[in-house]
Formats: C-alpha cells, sequence, structure tokens
C-alpha cells in the first residue's frame, strides 16, 4: 500500500498474484502487429458500435472474392501452410527427431531441419510467418516477393528475411546465421549496432557473451580492422568480406552488410513517393536504369525473371564477377516483374555498383529504381540513405541536394541525414 | 574497401544514437530490462517517441502492455476482448502522445484510455443486454492462477460477486487499487478524478466488499 499512514485508506493485498496472466506472449506480439498495420494505415481496430458495417464488409469481401476468383486472380493470402500437413497454428511445433526433416509450404518456401531442430510458430498470418528456432539449425528458402515477411527468433537474435536462402545456426554459445542467397536482416541486442543486413556470401556469428550493444563502445567513425576477423569464409567474393567463425562484424567495419546501413530498427512501411521537386529526378534515374551504363558482361543475353537473376547475380558475384552480376540484374530490373523482386533486384544491383564497381551514377540510378517501386519497404529508407550517397559520390551536387530534402521529408528523424548534409557544398 | 570508407561515417551515425544516447543524470541507455538494468526512463521513452523514433513506440508497448492488458482483463468479463482494448488503447496513445504533457505521466495516461476504452464495452453491453439478457464472461475466480489455493478461489468468488454489484465508479479504482495493484496517483488519474475522490470512492467500495465478505465468507 502506498499510503499505510492514511487510517481512511482500505488496505487489502493486491489479488493479482493469484490470478493468471492478463496476456500472454504470443498475443502481446500479434497485438503488435495489429497496431504497427494499423498505424501504418491499414485496418482501423475494431469498434464495438461498428458490427453491421463489419458483416457488411465481410459480404463485400465475400463478394468481391468470388468475382476476383472467377476472373483468375489471385485472392489475398492466408496463413502460411505446410504442403506435407505439419500444423502451423500459432504455438504449434515442428521438430526433426534423429534425421533432416524437409518442410514445404505453399508459398513455395521451404525449410530443412536439421535432426533434433524445432520450430514454434509465433505469428501466422497473410502479412508475416514468425516462428522460433532452438536446439539445432535450419535452412531456410524464402520465396522472394512472397506475401509474408518471415521472422526467425532465436536466443540470441532476430532474423528477418527479405527473400533469400539462409542458414540459421543456434549453438550453445552462439547464433550463425549464413546467406546464400538474397537478403537477411539480423536483429538482436548483441548484434553489434543492434542490426546488420547480410547479402549473399556472408555470415555472421552472435556470441552469446557479447557485450549487448547497450553496452559497446560507440562504433569508430571510421573503418576499423582490429576487431574484425577478416579471413576468407567459403567461396567469398573479392568484393564482400565475410566474417569468420568467432568474430561479430560490427557495422562500421568494412562490410557491405555495414555499408548497407539497414533502418535501426524493425523496417517500416513503405513511404509516400518522393516528393514532387525529386520525383522527377527519381523517374528519370530510374528510367534511365537500363540504359548506357549497363556493363558489357552478356550484354546481348536474354533477361531472367528477377528471381532467377538474384540467384545468377549471386553466383557471380561470389565467383569474383560483380560487373557480370550487376549486368544480369540490370536487364532483369529493365525486363520487369513482380515489383517486390525488382526492387530487391535494383536494391542489390545499387550495392554492387556503389560498393564493388564504383559506380556511383549507375548506383543511384538503381536506388532510385528502388524509392520509384517503393518495396523493398524494409530497405527503402537505405534506397534514399545511398541514393544521395551515390550522388554526392557522383559529383551531382544539386542532386544530391535535392536526393536529401527528399529523404528527410520521407525519413524526418533518419540519423544518416546528418553527415549526408555535412558532405553537400556549402551554398555560395 | 576504399570505396566504403565514404560511408562508413554515415553507418557510424547511423547505430550510434538508439543505444549510446547518454541519459541526462546517468551513464549509458540500457534497454533491455531481462536483467534488471532497464535504466531508461518512461519519459525518455515518451520524448523519443515524440520525436519520431519508431523503437521507442514499441519499448513503450513492451513495457506497459501488461499493465494495459491486466486492467482490461480484470475489469471486463469478456476476456476477448481483451486485444482489442490492447490494441485500442495504444493505437490511440500513439496517435496522441503529442499531447501529453508530461511524459512521467504515461503509466497512468495509459491506463486512463484503457479504462476509458474499457466502459465504452459497458455501455455498449447495456445497449446489447436489452436484447440478449446478461452479459456473458469470465469471472473472477475463473481468473485464478494454477497456483491459488481453494480458499483463496473462494475468496475471490466472493469479491466477484461484491464487484458485480457495484456501480462502475466504485468498482473501477477497487479494481484498478486492489486487483491490479495500481498507486493510488495512477487510479486517480485513470479515473479522471482528484485524489481525495479516489480515496473516497476506494473506502465505500471496500466496505461494500467487506460487507459481502462477512455476510457470505466462512
Amino acid at each position: 500500500m502506498s499510503a499505510p499512514h492514511d487510517p481512511t485508506l482500505p488496505e487489502r493485498a493486491p489479488l493479482d498474484g493469484v490470478l493468471e496472466a492478463p496476456i500472454d506472449e504470443e498475443r502481446i506480439a500479434a497485438t503488435w502487429q495489429r497496431v504497427v498495420e494499423a498505424r501504418a494505415g491499414r485496418p482501423r481496430p475494431r469498434r464495438v458500435w461498428m458490427p453491421v458495417a463489419a458483416l457488411a464488409a465481410a459480404a463485400a469481401l465475400v463478394v468481391g472474392y468470388v468475382a476476383l476468383d472467377r476472373d483468375g486472380a489471385r485472392p489475398a493470402a492466408g496463413p502460411l501452410a505446410s504442403r506435407d500437413g505439419a500444423s502451423l497454428a500459432i504455438g504449434a511445433e515442428v521438430a526433426s527427431t534423429g534425421v533432416t526433416r524437409e518442410l514445404s509450404f505453399d508459398d513455395g518456401s521451404q525449410v530443412t531441419l536439421a535432426p533434433e531442430a524445432r520450430l514454434e510458430v509465433l505469428a501466422n498470418d497473410g502479412a508475416h510467418f514468425v516462428s522460433l528456432l532452438d536446439r539445432a539449425s535450419a535452412r531456410f528458402s524464402v520465396r522472394p516477393g512472397g506475401p509474408r515477411r518471415w521472422s526467425i527468433e532465436t536466443a540470441l537474435a532476430t532474423v528477418e528475411v527479405v527473400g533469400t536462402v539462409f542458414t540459421v545456426d543456434p549453438q550453445a554459445d552462439r547464433l550463425v546465421v549464413t546467406v546464400e542467397k538474397g537478403l537477411v536482416v539480423v536483429r538482436g541486442e548483441r548484434v553489434p549496432g543492434r542490426v546488420v543486413s547480410l547479402g549473399a556470401g556472408e555470415r555472421l556469428e552472435v556470441l552469446a557473451d557479447a557485450p549487448r550493444a547497450a553496452d559497446a563502445p560507440a562504433p569508430a567513425p571510421a573503418p576499423s580492422t582490429d576487431a574484425v576477423a577478416t579471413a576468407p569464409a567459403p567461396a567469398p567474393s573479392p568484393e564482400v568480406p565475410v566474417a569468420v567463425p568467432g568474430a561479430i562484424v560490427p557495422p562500421s567495419s568494412e562490410t557491405p552488410a555495414a555499408a548497407a546501413g539497414t533502418p535501426p530498427r524493425r523496417a517500416e512501411p513503405a513511404r509516400a513517393p518522393a516528393p514532387r521537386d525529386d520525383a522527377a529526378r527519381v523517374r528519370d534515374d530510374a528510367r534511365a536504369l537500363a540504359g548506357d551504363d549497363a556493363g558489357p558482361a552478356g550484354a546481348d543475353a536474354p533477361a531472367l525473371a528477377p528471381e532467377a537473376a538474384l540467384r545468377e547475380a549471386d553466383a557471380l558475384r561470389q565467383a569474383g564477377d560483380a560487373r557480370a552480376a550487376a549486368a544480369v540484374l540490370e536487364r532483369a530490373i529493365a525486363a520487369g516483374g513482380d515489383d517486390a523482386a525488382v526492387g530487391l533486384a535494383a536494391f542489390t544491383l545499387g550495392r554492387i555498383a556503389l560498393d564493388a564497381l564504383d559506380q556511383p551514377e549507375r548506383a543511384a540510378r538503381a536506388f532510385a529504381r528502388v524509392i520509384e517501386l517503393g518495396t523493398p519497404a524494409g530497405l527503402l529508407e537505405d534506397a534514399y540513405a545511398r541514393r544521395a550517397d551515390a550522388l554526392l559520390r557522383a559529383g551531382r551536387t544539386a542532386d544530391a541536394r535535392a536526393a536529401i530534402d527528399a529523404y528527410a521529408r520521407a525519413y524526418p528523424q533518419a540519423r544518416r541525414l546528418a553527415a549526408l548534409r555535412a558532405r553537400l557544398p556549402a551554398d555560395p | 574497401m576504399e570505396t566504403l570508407s565514404h560511408f562508413a561515417p554515415l553507418v557510424a551515425l547511423s547505430f550510434v544514437p538508439l543505444m549510446a544516447v547518454r541519459h541526462p543524470t546517468a551513464d549509458l541507455i540500457v534497454l533491455d530490462g531481462r536483467d534488471g538494468s532497464d535504466r531508461v526512463t518512461d519519459a525518455d521513452l515518451v520524448r523519443r517517441a515524440q520525436g519520431g523514433e519508431a523503437w521507442a513506440h514499441e519499448a513503450i508497448y513492451r513495457r506497459h502492455v501488461k499493465l494495459v492488458a491486466a486492467t482490461a482483463r480484470r475489469l471486463l468479463r469478456n476476456p476477448s476482448d481483451v486485444e482489442d482494448v490492447v490494441h485500442e488503447t495504444f493505437l490511440i496513445a500513439f496517435e496522441q502522445l503529442h499531447r501529453l504533457l508530461d511524459p512521467a505521466a504515461l503509466r497512468g495516461w495509459l491506463t486512463r484510455i484503457a479504462v476509458s476504452r474499457v466502459h465504452r464495452r459497458f455501455r455498449w453491453r447495456k445497449v446489447t443486454s436489452l436484447f440478449s439478457g446478461d452479459e456473458p464472461g469470465a469471472r473472477l475466480e475463473d481468473q485464478a492462477s494454477g497456483d491459488a489455493s481453494p480458499d483463496q478461489r473462494a475468496e475471490l468468488a466472493l469479491i466477484d460477486r461484491a464487484l458485480a454489484r457495484m456501480p462502475l465508479k466504485l468498482r473501477t479504482p477497487w479494481v484498478l487499487r486492489f486487483v491490479v495493484g495500481q498507486p493510488l496517483d495512477e487510479v486517480a488519474v485513470a479515473c479522471e478524478c482528484s485524489l481525495a475522490t479516489v480515496k473516497r470512492r476506494l473506502a465505500e467500495a471496500e466496505a461494500q466488499v467487506r460487507a459481502h465478505l462477512g455476510e457470505d465468507g466462512p
């Protein structure tokens, strides 16, 4: 009791101690997702005074669904389902005992559980599939451009997926994430800087006894090699330094993951298109993406679909041919396709052009395409920042200034704004 | 890699502010509360959320979701409404966070929003009960944990019956104070009344509970 001296106040021990928890972790996570989605402009919370409206809306949806289905259009995604009958209801556990277990999903994704691995479903709906992995490793092959964002929780970090093939290996003293294709984002208290993005051929180890990001000193302002092991990992690309076992890659180190500079928190929803003054430049840059700066390798080769191009580019990049990888991606982007996959291809092209080929103009066009598409949402802020960076490096000061202004309007609190503005020459 | 060095200052800057911002009066801010080292105040979180830092919204949610859920669960009889109340409470809170003049009063303010959402539901049920009879839902003893003794369950049942007869203006502060365990000042904020009023209502409600326990107790 907070006022035992007040004789008019009743005394009684709170009853909460003998009552069950008011909400469980699963519902806490699910409700947070609802809040995030509602704040992003998705459906407003259910109102108790709107049951009739809800019924009417449901009826309209049914009618719409039937109409769409009759036309052959794809209906909205529901929860992820397993093709082998394994339950993916929230709270369900999928485990492998003694042998490797393959799981196939209705969206074309696959998971291979190592012996003794256990996957617990934490959330599963049309937009998200969240699972908890423990005891052993699992290899995930997530279809790029699928309807759901995949997250894999482990004791040490969260792995978020844009569309990729990767392995998560939670061990007793560390977590190992290895990316074969595409991009993943790893977040956690013991992940340097709390977040690192990994591209194809990259690997991150998070040690259980590593200092938490909160306790670690601030990253150095310039790259250093003192805390980074740079010995080659399997099949490294010359352009892609890879973290090795026993090392954690700090975000400020010389890795593409660090250079990716992913947003420090959970991916934000897609923002509105760039404002008018910069929008035209974004469009122009994006349209010019397949123009005269394309790499020479395979210039006359047919364009692959974006997903296939990403796979091909990953292989070429790991083989050391970044120029050919960029050309493959460029042709795929020009050919078009699913927006999410094209956006991911454009972002990857931008990274290669900026970090490996030192072609900032080309990189700026690629990032402009990502911004124009507005997807992948989780990389959008990074695309704004990298486009501005590329334009600065290309010496296009006026365009860089406009790009920074557009970045500021889309992400007013972005932490990279000050550093970008500092690189602009002073006004005459 | 030479080309990356251009981006390094940006990267460093982008990762620094989250965890290395210094508290005005203390050392480094630590966000992980699992080891008890949670030293970010509500006021810090509110200011950062008001400044547009998305992670602060989630931190506010994680810190207070159980309080909001407890408020809804203990006041409502229908557990299926709890998630909706939690959802609406944080949605409203984040939309109106700029109106919170005293960031340190976050807990009480969140509870007040939750209570208002619960009361909306009570008003709606009053209307619907005209057609469907009494409200269904879980009694307090139905919420007893597995560790609760038979005596405790019996007491919960008696209290539940006493609360069911109380008007909302007495039941709400009593539940917040003696079931959820809220401090008096936060109960007053949640009930939108003065501290003196809340004390008076608590005394009145407690008298009714004790009378009920005296009548029906062993």
